[in-house]
């Protein structure tokens, strides 16, 4: 003997859960005890089934069927069984529903209580025979209007119960119906008859007590930035949601991507409730779930926990996307608490890809930038003025020459560096290639000033300042004449072709000498200036 | 596999964006006042300018993303 407890959770208004259809004869199987219990407390009704089992056969059985009345089929959301055993973690087992429909009245006023009218069976639809049999249907409030007498039948404040019944045939019928007070959220609840009143609904006791005034959402611990609001924004309760009422909300939160998100190299994962908790109870007929994946994510594999229906992949362009951000779009029907589990989605997705979109602002501040380039050096001047345009060309080709007769001047103190490094180490080699190196500095230097120069006389502009230019390039010459001489005494010295008080004499005349062109070429640089 | 963890600490995207803005922009000011005001079309550096101009650009770039990412825009 075996005792299962068929935990059934009918939704009243809700469809579809793959049924296990009856395969050949249903076994011989005998329900020695059958307890059902109907919790009609809320807007969903949900169905326990504990059955007590006998194999009255000889044959081991695999499978026992559960059957489900036609007319709820459609309906049901969510069904699940355990053994009743002592095993911890009790088998799920392949399972059909039962028989369960619910109807509400078509309207009533704010003021009023809701009525619901449940209409059932009020045996246990079995393929099997069943030995004692009980059903105990558990109401929302006291206020029954009426129920069905299926002798014996008792109640008790809030639940109606039907039974025992002895020794049943499979698939006894006995349709029951009871009406009675439910102010639960239904999702299409008995419309509003009449006008809404705010102020009945603030004032007057017991308003509005089928409609939604309030719920509870719980979050996870991480999210931030939480927002709610209906389609034009508002958050305030100026319309409450009464029974019938449909109403567009909007519930938003942004979770960190570490709590849900894993990742390998390339590889990413994501670990997500597919439907998460809105409110206690709650029915969702329509889920549509769309995850914006990154930008260049490839290889999208997603895993529900449950049948879902996988949409085709959508593409979602927004801020800096090129070619569009890949979604991936699940739709359900009809989930209760118990779907709120967890999905699975892989993709690859590179993480330099991250590079994309400061690249894009930066490329196109740059193309701005290269417009201005442009646009700046685009001439829409009617009239040129000759004499600014010939002073603002004087003075950027004199501050050229300048800049090339200061790099000049420190070659000429090189050149003195040179000469006393040579008589002090006497390596005639490494003066030579010193010297060569220097004269070659010193004659680029002086070849620029002499082309600026030239292009100076092109220029109808001052001609003191041409004139200068000239000066200096002569005085410079003398300089260079002046140190060359310097050098060759040097050499001359270093290899003994004169005497050292020759050398200062010599020295001594060139010295007064590069003071005065200094002098000269000092007060012209200034002049320039 | 890991916990996914974002390149950039995201309590830093403030420092990050006026940082970065602030240079870029110093970057885009020097840019405008060269060819506009300081020189004139016989002393313009072409170089000059187009370096400039990247380093404002890249500067202004990253400082933008940050902004971005910082109000609550997740591009």
């Amino acid at each position: 003997m075996k005792w299962l407890l068929l935990g059934v959770c009918l939704a009243v208004f809700l469809a579809t859960v793959p049924c296990a259809r009856a395969e050949g004869t249903p076994g011989e199987w005998e329900v020695t005890l059958a307890n059902r219990q109907l919790d009609l407390t809320t807007h969903q009704a949900r169905q326990t089934l504990t059955l007590t089992l006998k194999n009255a056969g000889k044959k081991s059985l695999g499978t026992f069927l559960v059957v489900v009345d036609a007319a709820v089929a459609g309906k049901v959301a969510y069904f699940g069984a355990h053994e009743k055993s002592d095993a911890e973690d009790p088998p799920a087992l392949p399972m059909a529903p039962a028989v369960i429909k619910g109807k509400k009245d078509v309207g009533g006023y704010e003021s009023e209580k809701q009525l619901v009218q449940f209409s059932g069976n009020a045996y246990i639809l079995s393929p099997y025979p069943i030995k004692t049999q009980s059903t105990t249907v558990v109401l929302a409030t006291s206020t029954i209007e009426s129920f069905s007498r299926v002798a014996p039948t008792s109640t008790t404040a809030n639940e109606v119960t039907y039974g025992p019944y002895s020794d049943m045939d499979p698939y006894s019928s006995a349709r029951i119906t009871i009406h009675f007070e439910n102010n639960g959220t239904f999702s299409d609840g008995a419309i509003l008859r009449g006008s809404y009143s705010r102020f009945d609904h603030q004032r007057v006791p017991n308003s509005g007590a089928s409609s939604v005034k309030s719920f509870k959402t719980i979050l996870p611990a991480a999210a931030a930035d939480v927002y709610y609001r209906d389609e034009i924004g508002n958050i305030s309760t100026s319309s409450p949601s009464l029974e019938g009422g449909r109403r567009g909300t909007t519930l938003a939160t942004i979770f960190p991507s570490y709590e849900y998100l894993y990742h390998s190299g390339s590889q990413f994962l994501l670990n997500m409730r597919l439907v998460d908790h809105v409110m206690d109870d709650q029915l969702v007929q329509d889920l549509t779930l769309r995850i914006v994946l990154p930008e260049g994510a490839k290889n999208i594999v997603f895993e529900a926990p449950y049948g879902v229906e996988q949409q085709p992949n959508d593409l979602m362009q927004t801020y800096l996307d090129t070619v569009g951000r890949p979604v991936v779009v699940v739709t359900a029907n009809n989930l209760v608490e118990q779907h709120i589990q967890d999905f699975t989605l892989t993709y690859e997705f590179q993480t330099w890809m991250l590079l994309q979109e400061p690249l894009l602002v930066i490329v196109a501040l740059y193309g701005f930038f290269l417009l201005i380039i442009v646009i700046v050096r685009l001439d829409f001047s009617i009239t040129k003025d000759v004499a600014v345009l010939a002073r603002q060309q004087t003075s950027v080709i004199l501050e050229k020459i300048l800049e090339a007769h200061d790099r000049r001047w420190s070659i000429v103190g090189q050149y003195g560096e040179s000469i006393s490094s040579f008589k002090q180490k006497k390596n005639k080699d490494e003066f030579a290639k010193s010297r060569r190196s220097l004269d070659d500095k010193f004659k680029k230097c002086s070849s620029d000033i002499g082309k600026l120069g030239r292009a100076l006389q092109g220029i109808d502009t001052e001609k003191s300042a041409k004139a200068r230019v000239t000066e200096l390039q002569k005085k410079t010459v003398s300089l260079k004449e002046v140190v060359d001489d310097n050098c060759t005494l040097a050499e001359r010295l270093v290899s003994d072709r004169i005497t050292k008080s020759e050398y200062l004499n010599k020295e001594k005349g060139n010295t007064s000498n590069v003071q005065r062109l200094e002098g000269e070429i000092n007060s012209l640089v200034k002049a320039l200036n | 596999m890991t916990r996914y963890t974002s390149p950039v600490n995201p309590s830093v995207y403030p420092h990050l964006a006026v940082t970065l803005l602030g240079i870029g922009l110093f970057f885009m000011a020097w840019f405008f006042v060269y060819p506009l005001v300081t020189s004139t079309k016989f002393s313009r550096d072409l170089f000059k300018e187009l370096l400039v101009s990247l380093w404002s650009a890249i500067f202004l770039g990253f400082g933008v993303l940050f902004l971005m990412l910082w109000v609550g825009i997740y591009v």
